[in-house]
């Protein structure tokens, strides 16, 4: 069977605007993940007490649970414990959030440890006040080092994304599956929504890889 | 008079900014946050909840558990296998298979694995004639994807094999295959152990998106049961908790794995 060029150009609107809406999707999730992970990171960083082991839990509770388990739990239950029925552009991207964040503890408290103790105790040294070592030492070295694994992140939720179809999302992986239900062009339209999502992923995982590579060759 | 000042005096010295901060804010926003949700539970429908539903199912749910594990292991074995190949094809000196082996590596690294899924499923019988089935197009694209993930993997192990050791092969003058097969690789292959381990429970999670196209596996077993017994709480409930059970539990044999790794001599 020939691969038809035609049936990519008539879908290629429909699926663009699922383009569209995987990234708002993913751009949301993250967001919100990375708020939630701030308050987890700082959570973990207390070092005893309730809230700690609450942080800590939460981490290693989402990293290990798959991510389509979420979803459905979110989708499913959610209207039934809380009374309260939130629409499937919420419920996905809260269930894209919540891993996303414990992934998001897990680095900060990484880029956070990894500045070495004697800059802060330096900084501490000169009178700097806590607020201000944070600021001003801990965070631009710390950040520098988040870059690449948040970047590494962001493509893992652009393509958890691709899940959240089955909750009737409908963002790329939804949109291609329909249409081509639908004509049974699935060599054409399957094909299109893969290089789509590679063209989406394929420049930040590049970013990550250089990033990665310059960070090893300065360390060295 | 003295007992009492002395006493406020103590309490005045314990409470500290930085004990609050760091102690009874947190505790009591966290209280907070756990009272506000509690009182958006519908706590009348939560109490009858009804987990017998989960034993009535069992069968099923061990069915789907056993096909869960086999696809896992199945495919990541296969996996392997290719990637292994495709790590030793890189230092083939021939410019064009590198970048042919970079480029299936990249590109199926950037690729959901439920688009793999459904394009081996739908589109490459149309393209190639050949049909197969939901359980062996899962085990292809779990296959497919994981090799490009170990292809860098065990690349990363075999530059970590100290040069000595390849001028060493060269210098008793081992053929090429004996080169790669007793010095190298396993060599590499033990330095790959913890990221190995890593890349099989990301897989074993992963698994679980196949219920998109209902292979059969745990989570499919799960979604059918929730739909069919309008008991999606309890249903979701306890295979998110198996799913958790077998995470940690391969997280634990991970790390003894790697331990006993470190810990054997010789290479």
């Amino acid at each position: 069977m020939a691969f038809d060029m035609r049936v990519v150009w008539d879908c290629l609107p429909l699926l663009l605007g699922g383009v569209w809406l995987t990234v708002v999707v993913s751009l949301c999730a993250l967001a919100v993940g990375a708020l939630i992970g701030l308050v987890v990171c700082a959570g973990t960083m207390l070092g005893r007490g309730v809230v700690y082991r609450l942080c800590i839990a939460y981490v290693s509770l989402f990293r290990t649970l798959p991510e389509t388990v979420l979803i459905f739990w979110l989708y499913y239950c959610i209207p039934l414990v809380l009374d309260h029925r939130p629409t499937a552009f919420h419920s996905a991207v809260i269930a894209l959030a919540i891993p996303a964040a414990a992934y998001f503890a897990e680095i900060f408290r990484a880029g956070i440890e990894s500045v070495p103790r004697g800059q802060v105790e330096a900084a501490r040294a000169m009178g700097l006040s806590p607020v201000w070592v944070l600021w001003d030492v801990i965070a631009p070295q710390a950040i520098r080092t988040m870059i690449p694994p948040i970047l590494g992140l962001s493509t893992i939720v652009i393509k958890n994304s691709a899940l959240v179809s089955v909750i009737g999302v409908e963002e790329l992986f939804y949109r291609a599956t329909v249409y081509a239900n639908q004509t049974f062009h699935y060599v054409e339209v399957l094909t299109s929504a893969a290089v789509l999502f590679f063209l989406l992923i394929l420049p930040l995982s590049v970013l990550v890889q250089l990033r990665e590579r310059r960070l090893l060759t300065r360390s060295r | 008079m003295h007992a009492i000042r002395d006493a406020v005096g103590r309490l005045r010295a314990g409470l500290t900014v930085s004990f609050l901060l760091t102690s009874v804010v947190p505790t009591v926003l966290a209280a907070a946050l756990f009272a506000w949700l509690a009182s958006q539970v519908n706590w009348s429908f939560v109490s009858q909840l009804d987990f017998s539903v989960v034993y009535t199912y069992r069968v099923a749910l061990l069915q789907g558990l056993f096909n869960t594990v086999l696809i896992t292991s199945l495919s990541l074995l296969l996996g392997l296998c290719l990637g292994v190949s495709f790590a030793c094809l890189l230092y083939v000196p021939f410019a064009p298979l590198r970048w042919l082996i970079l480029a299936y590596v990249e590109v199926l690294r950037d690729i959901p694995l439920v688009i793999a899924l459904f394009w081996i499923h739908f589109a490459l019988p149309i393209a190639t004639g050949i049909s197969t089935s939901v359980f062996q197009s899962a085990i292809i694209a779990m296959a497919l994807q994981s090799s490009a993930y170990l292809a860098d993997v065990v690349r990363a192990g075999i530059q970590a094999v100290p040069k000595g050791q390849w001028d060493a092969a060269d210098a008793v003058g081992l053929s090429r295959t004996s080169k790669w097969l007793d010095v190298i690789l396993p060599q590499a292959l033990k330095i790959i152990v913890p990221p190995l381990a890593n890349v099989a429970i990301g897989y074993f999670k992963a698994s679980s998106a196949l219920a998109l196209l209902s292979v059969g596996e745990l989570m499919t077993v799960a979604a059918r049961i929730a739909a069919f017994s309008f008991k999606p709480i309890e249903t979701l409930t306890f295979v998110g908790l198996i799913y958790l059970a077998l995470g940690y539990v391969l997280s634990g044999l991970t790390y003894r794995l790697e331990r006993v790794v470190k810990t054997t001599p010789g290479g």
